[in-house]
């Protein structure tokens, strides 16, 4: 049976004003103020991110890294599509419906 | 024509335009409060007709002054010089209007003269406490006699050393009013800020020091370094007064009379259970505010406290506050998030930006919050420190801000500090953990 995989949010992806983040070298530390958390990222999770704040749009953000980074976009979407998973549940980005 | 005889016409005339200007101010559902004129003339100078007056002085709530304004327009008032007027009359406290057909003057007051006192505050005081005078045949609301007393110590200092009338007023005053009464306008006088005020009138004229000195009014710069500072002005106080005298001044303080807490806590009227708890609340109202009043009193002393007994007692008054703040601190962060706790821990909110005085003394308090937390069973950590340090900060008028830093990499770690003026006030922790985020 195949295992259930992480969909791209179809909303407008917002960082909530309670998130902040800054880049140091290749890693992106974030703080949920409201939780108190700290959270890391890669350099490419990082980057998603930030593309993913420039643009509001997962699946523009999909096709964008996918071009830069000469990956396959199924391949770019599944990874984005978790972390948006994950960044969602510890509060780190919100979903706006459109 | 007799001089004299034309100024009593005039007065009389004054009395006139007082009553007609009452009687459309009433008729137009506006309320006023006569100042000066024949409650002065009556109280202080007798029938001798020796006090005469030119222009007729009200006080209006400072939110009515728009409409008082337009129903003295339709009596015939027009604003005169309103600039120049500002500047004769006193600043902003009130404007003249005068009209062309009889000469008619009126002072339109929303303030006492001398100072900025709380408009919020000096209308409902003196409107609660007003008596009622017949003035030509009108009935008029003027000042009791403690807020009529105070009102005349501040005019005269408003006035200075060189206009002969108000100290005339206020040397019949000390000769005429009792000492309690004095003490009631202390009471007032305290209410509205306007302590210094009254211990500089005092000064202007023989007897006034004395009189300072029975009422416990300390130097007219220690009231000033002390206004609008919660408690300070009651700390100067005990600090002039005799140790008995300490005792009723404390007294005073915590069970005021009946009548001033109906007027100071509105809910307390209705029943007596209501006033007893009013009672209670501003008993620990005064507990939870005597550390800070303590120590601004002593700031405004100029600096350290003096004598061995007074520094103890500002150590115990300091480590209580930080003890408040510590418990306020750890409550809200329990209970919300960290940018309503910084939202609640900064109450007074300073806008002014930071002197190169509230640098030293925020990293002196820094380093005192350090040490006491470090000491007490309590959670010394950097944030609940650099919390404990917002609110005593806030306290005292200085603005900061709460910077957290990082140190990123598999050895993660955080850390926060205050900053005052852009500068660290708290352990920075070097290069070690540069900054994540300014709150």
């Amino acid at each position: 049976m195949e295992e259930s995989r992480a969909r791209l949010p179809e909303g407008r992806v917002t960082i909530p004003s309670d998130v902040v983040r800054r880049a140091f070298g290749d890693e992106m530390v974030l703080l949920n103020l409201t939780s108190g958390q700290y959270h890391g990222l890669n350099a490419t999770a990082g980057y998603m991110l930030d593309l993913l704040e420039d643009s509001g749009d997962a699946a523009a953000t999909a096709d964008q890294v996918a071009r830069e980074c000469y990956v396959p976009v199924d391949m770019v979407r599944d990874d984005l599509a978790e972390l948006c998973e994950q960044l969602l549940a510890r509060g780190l980005i919100s979903i706006e419906a459109t | 024509v007799n001089p004299a005889l034309l100024a009593a016409a005039r007065t009389l005339a004054v009395d006139g335009w007082t009553a007609e200007a009452v009687r459309e101010l009433r008729a137009a559902g506006e309320h006023a409060l006569l100042l000066k004129g024949p409650t002065v003339a009556r109280w202080l100078y007798g029938s001798s007709g020796e006090r005469t007056y030119v222009d007729v002085d009200i006080l209006v709530a400072g939110d009515r002054l728009a409409q008082t304004r337009a129903i003295l327009a339709g009596l015939g008032y027009e604003l005169r010089d309103p600039e120049g007027e500002k500047e004769f009359v006193s600043g902003t406290h009130a404007e003249g209007w005068w009209r062309r057909a009889d000469g008619a003057q009126i002072d339109l007051h929303h303030n006492l003269p001398g100072g900025d006192y709380p408009e919020g505050v000096v209308w409902p005081l003196l409107w609660a406490r007003a008596e009622t005078m017949d003035v030509a045949g009108e009935s008029v609301r003027v000042l009791d006699l403690p807020s009529r007393t105070l009102l005349i110590a501040l005019h005269a200092a408003h006035h200075g050393s060189e206009v002969a009338t108000p100290l005339e007023d206020l040397r019949r005053a000390l000769e005429q009013v009792p000492d309690r009464t004095w003490r009631d306008a202390v009471t007032i006088a305290d209410e509205l800020t306007a302590l210094p005020q009254l211990a500089a009138g005092l000064e202007l004229v023989p007897g006034g020091p004395e009189l300072a000195r029975r009422l416990h009014l300390p130097a007219v710069a220690e009231l000033e370094a002390t206004r609008n500072r919660q408690m300070a002005p009651g700390f100067a106080r005990l600090g002039a007064a005799t140790p008995r005298e300490r005792l009723r001044l404390m007294r005073d303080a915590a069970f005021p009379s009946r009548a001033f807490m109906h007027w100071r806590v509105p809910w307390s009227r209705g029943s007596r259970a209501r006033l007893v708890l009013a009672y209670v609340y501003r008993c620990a109202w005064l507990a939870t505010h005597a550390a800070p009043g303590w120590l601004a009193w002593q700031r405004a002393r100029g600096g350290e406290a003096r004598g061995p007994v007074m520094r103890q007692a500002t150590r115990v008054a300091l480590v209580a506050e930080i003890a408040v703040a510590y418990a306020q601190a750890k409550l809200l962060m329990r209970r919300t998030d960290l940018p309503r706790t910084l939202e609640r821990l900064r109450r007074q909110a300073p806008q002014r930006p930071a002197a190169t005085a509230d640098l030293s003394a925020g990293a002196r308090l820094g380093r005192i919050v350090g040490r006491v937390l470090a000491r007490l069973p309590t959670d010394s950590r950097c944030l609940i420190q650099s919390l404990v340090l917002t609110r005593l900060l806030d306290r005292r008028g200085i603005p900061s801000v709460l910077v957290i830093g990082v140190r990123p990499g598999e050895d993660f770690g955080a850390h926060s500090w205050l900053e005052v003026g852009g500068q660290p006030i708290q352990d920075a922790g070097g290069t070690d953990f540069p900054r994540l985020a300014e709150l």
